[in-house]
C-alpha cells in the first residue's frame, strides 16, 4: 500500500520506463505480455482501474497491428494523451528491437555449429507450440456456434488450398458483417444483463489470455 | 527497398490476431520479392520466435536487416508500427468518442475465425517446412513431443513461454543432434 502512494502518477519518463521493463519480458507474441502489464499498471502504479485496463486491451486486441504494439500505445494515450503514446511506443519498441538484431548478429557467429543448428531446430518446434497455443486460446473467444466454426474451417480449407490470406480476411469480414447482425446484438444483450461484467464496449476482442 | 516499407506497412494495415497470423504473408513476399531463401526465413522465424518483442515486428527487422541493412530494418520497422498508431487513433475516437460498435462487432464475429484459421495455418507450414526428406521420422518424434510438450505446460501449469523456449533448445539438442 505504502508502495503505491508514493510512486508517481504517469508521466513520460515513468510510462516510457514501465514498457521500457515490459518489453522484454513479451516473449511468444502479443497476448503473452497482458499479465505482465496487468501487474505493472493495475497492482505496481496503480494508474488505472481493472475495467478500464481490459477495455483498452480488448481494443488493442481487435485493430489490425501488432497486438503489443497496440496496447502500447493505446494505454500511453490514456496516461498521458500524445507524449504519453510516443514514450510507450518507444519504450515497448527499443528494446526489442535491440535484442532481435543482436541475435541475429550472434547467430551468425554460431550457426555453423552443429549443435547449434539442433537447438535451434528444438526451437523452432516450440515456437510452432506456442503458435498453437495461441490459435486455440484465440478459438475459444471467436468460435462460439456453429457459423464460426464453419468460418474458421472453411478459411483453413481456403488457405491450404492456396487463396492470398488477405483476400480470405475480407472474405471474412464480409460474412461477418452479412451472418453477424443478429449474433452480434444478443451478445450485447447478455454482456448488459451480467453485472459484475463491465459493458465492454467491443466484447468480442478480450480475454485472450487466461 | 521502398517496396519492403510499403509492403511491411500494409501487412500492418491488414493484420489480425497478432504476428503469427502474417508468418504466411511474410514468406510469400520475402520469397517472391527475392529479400531472402526459405532457410533464411526459417532461421528468422527462429530468432524472431526466441526474442521478446511482437513476432511480426521481430520477423520485419531480421527481413529488414538481412535485405537492406540497419536503413531497411528501421523502414520495416515503422512501416509496421505506422499502421497500429493510425488504426489505434481511429478506434479510440470512433469507440470511445463516438460509441459506433455495431458495425465493427458484425465484422469482427467473421474475422475472428479466419484469423485462429490464419493462425493454425501458420503452424501448419511451419511444420511442413520442418520435415526435411530423409530425416522424416526423426523431425516427427522429436518434433510433436517437443510441441505436445510446450502446448500442455503452457495450458495446463502457465509455464511462461521463455522457459519454455529454453526447454526447447535443449530437447533440440537432444533430439536432432
Amino acid at each position: 500500500m505504502r508502495n503505491k502512494t508514493i510512486l508517481p502518477g504517469p508521466t513520460f519518463g515513468s510510462i516510457f520506463l514501465s514498457f521500457l521493463k515490459l518489453s522484454p519480458q513479451s516473449f511468444g507474441g502479443g497476448y503473452a505480455i497482458f499479465p505482465a502489464m496487468e501487474a505493472e499498471f493495475i497492482a505496481r502504479r496503480n494508474w488505472m482501474t481493472p475495467s478500464e485496463f481490459q477495455r483498452l486491451l480488448s481494443v488493442a486486441s481487435s485493430a489490425p497491428g501488432g497486438v503489443a504494439v497496440n496496447a502500447a500505445f493505446i494505454i500511453g494515450n490514456r496516461l498521458g494523451r500524445t507524449s504519453g503514446s510516443i514514450a510507450a511506443l518507444l519504450g515497448m519498441i527499443l528494446p526489442a528491437a535491440a535484442i532481435v538484431l543482436s541475435l541475429l548478429l550472434l547467430y551468425r557467429l554460431i550457426a555453423p555449429y552443429e549443435q547449434v543448428a539442433a537447438i535451434l531446430n528444438g526451437i523452432s518446434w516450440g515456437v510452432i507450440g506456442l503458435i498453437l497455443f495461441s490459435a486455440f486460446r484465440m478459438s475459444r473467444n471467436a468460435l462460439r456456434d456453429g457459423i464460426t466454426i464453419a468460418l474458421a474451417a472453411i478459411g483453413l480449407l481456403l488457405l491450404l488450398v492456396g487463396i492470398h490470406p488477405a483476400l480470405v480476411l475480407v472474405l471474412g469480414a464480409v460474412a461477418g458483417y452479412t451472418l453477424g447482425a443478429e449474433r452480434s446484438q444478443r451478445r450485447r444483450t447478455q454482456a448488459q444483463a451480467t453485472p459484475q461484467q463491465p459493458p465492454s464496449k467491443t466484447p468480442d476482442g478480450y480475454m485472450y489470455f487466461i | 527497398m521502398l517496396h519492403l516499407f510499403f509492403f511491411f506497412l500494409k501487412l500492418g494495415f491488414i493484420s489480425f490476431g497478432g504476428g503469427y497470423a502474417l508468418l504466411p504473408l511474410i514468406e510469400d513476399e520475402a520469397l517472391r520479392s527475392g529479400w531472402m531463401t526459405q532457410a533464411q526465413f526459417l532461421d528468422a522465424v527462429s530468432i524472431a520466435g526466441m526474442s521478446p518483442g511482437p513476432i511480426a515486428v521481430n520477423a520485419g527487422l531480421i527481413i529488414g536487416y538481412e535485405s537492406f541493412g540497419w536503413q531497411g530494418a528501421a523502414l520495416a520497422l515503422i512501416g509496421l508500427v505506422l499502421p497500429s498508431v493510425l488504426a489505434m487513433l481511429l478506434l479510440i475516437v470512433v469507440l470511445f468518442k463516438l460509441g459506433q460498435t455495431k458495425l465493427v462487432n458484425r465484422i469482427f464475429y467473421g474475422v475472428q475465425p479466419v484469423v485462429v484459421a490464419l493462425i493454425a495455418f501458420a503452424a501448419i507450414r511451419l511444420v511442413m517446412a520442418r520435415l526435411e526428406p530423409g530425416a522424416i521420422t526423426q523431425q516427427l518424434i522429436g518434433g510433436l513431443f517437443i510441441v505436445a510438450a510446450v502446448f500442455v505446460m503452457l495450458l495446463r501449469y502457465r509455464v511462461p513461454p521463455i522457459y519454455l523456449l529454453v526447454f526447447s533448445g535443449i530437447s533440440g539438442a537432444a533430439f536432432f543432434s
